[in-house]
């Protein structure tokens, strides 16, 4: 399917669930995010594992599969609309994958290591239900090879997703109100990135979407 | 040398943008960041294609022009850019025209002055139970120095020099409660 030009221009939604405000590890309060999010005519869920107005979710960090399974446990669901788990180790994605309880696992890739993805948690990942994040901020803000690895990554997850057929959801990891991206310019960064224009409005708008009525 | 007639003349458009940041941006700190990160995303081949040039910019707002064909890789550029020179920015592309009076009318025709420097005016304002002193203003947003040493740290962490609130944030946390 062709996107219209209004459709791919300054129309294009975005539904951003990964950003952070000051009650977690960014610098803006709730309301900035969501004042700012209006100027560029975006949606914006805050994952600070509190209540805010508007979308609210959870990221968690686990450093162990049993630290993992512990606080999965204590997220209260009945507040929150959604929950990350920050990736990046093997065991975590693994475990993160085979948890329906889970809706984004964040930062997958290992670096140079791998997308973190394999076709084992791209199976699991499927029949759960569960969606690996594509994290524009990290490309934003990386230079040199270390951008090329992030690149790297997602196009090796892209092509898991196109064989196993788990969701992709673009986000920013904003932590500041300068993080935040419009929708137009994420659509353009994910085209360049090889993503075609179904794909591109999967991870941006209907996967998010489904994420929050789920939830 | 002779101009080509204008059948051979590539189709130009103007791209208008809009710079956010906690600092002043020198039109050519801005011009050298997106050739950079033209360069760096795309490669030289690429951007020779791009006919890319920032033709004008004051006072955060500003306008390039670049081959029609080559607009959404300068959405695309404008998207990766967040430091110049040091200094964390936002760039917002707010428009796309075929002609710069076009442009003006549409997109640039807003008083330009949006932030207004309040340097440190205290408005004896409470924020998580300490006074403020508020830096900069904007329609309901408010700038204002970090209160305690961990936002500091975040700040510095994030090239940034102040906390963004809102007129909503004072008077209380009202919108945020434990889980």
């Amino acid at each position: 399917m062709i996107l219209s030009k209004k459709r791919a221009g300054f129309s294009m939604k975005f539904i951003d669930l990964h950003v952070h405000s000051l009650y977690s590890s960014g610098v803006d309060t709730p309301s900035r995010l969501h004042h700012h999010a209006k100027e560029l005519k975006i949606q914006i869920g805050i994952c600070d594992g509190i209540r805010h107005r508007g979308f609210s979710g959870t990221e968690i960090h686990a450093s162990t599969k049993k630290d993992l399974i512990q606080k999965l446990k204590n997220v209260n669901r009945g507040d929150l609309d959604y929950c990350i788990v920050h990736g990046g180790d093997y065991k975590i994605n693994r475990l993160a994958a085979g948890d329906g309880r889970v809706d984004i696992i964040a930062h997958p890739d290992i670096l140079k290591n791998g997308s973190g993805i394999d076709a084992v948690i791209a199976k699991m990942a499927a029949e759960n239900g569960v969606a690996i994040e594509i994290n524009l901020g990290n490309i934003i803000a990386s230079r040199g090879t270390y951008r090329v690895n992030m690149i790297k990554n997602i196009k090796t997850n892209l092509m898991l997703k196109r064989k196993y057929g788990f969701d992709l959801v673009a986000t920013t990891g904003a932590k500041t109100r300068y993080d935040l991206r419009a929708g137009d310019g994420v659509y353009e960064l994910l085209k360049e990135l090889g993503l075609t224009d179904d794909e591109i409005r999967d991870a941006m708008a209907e996967v998010p979407a489904k994420i929050l009525k789920h939830g | 040398m002779k101009l080509l007639p204008s059948s051979l003349r590539s189709r130009k458009r103007y791209v208008a943008f809009r710079v956010y940041s906690d600092s002043d941006i020198k039109k050519s700190e801005l011009v050298k960041e997106v050739w950079r990160n033209t360069i760096h995303f795309f490669g030289e081949n690429i951007a020779s294609d791009m006919n890319l040039w920032v033709m004008h910019y004051n006072n955060s707002q500003g306008f390039l022009v670049c081959g029609h064909k080559h607009v959404g890789k300068v959405k695309a550029v404008m998207t990766l850019i967040n430091n110049i020179n040091g200094k964390r920015v936002h760039i917002i592309v707010l428009g796309v025209s075929g002609t710069i009076k076009a442009l003006k009318r549409k997109f640039l025709n807003k008083e330009v002055l949006f932030i207004k420097q309040d340097k440190g005016q205290d408005r004896n304002m409470k924020f998580m139970g300490k006074h403020i002193k508020t830096k900069r203003t904007f329609n309901r947003c408010i700038d204002i120095d970090p209160i305690n040493e961990e936002l500091v740290l975040r700040l510095n962490r994030y090239n940034m020099k102040y906390i963004g609130l809102t007129e909503e944030d004072l008077g209380g946390e009202k919108n945020a409660t434990d889980a």
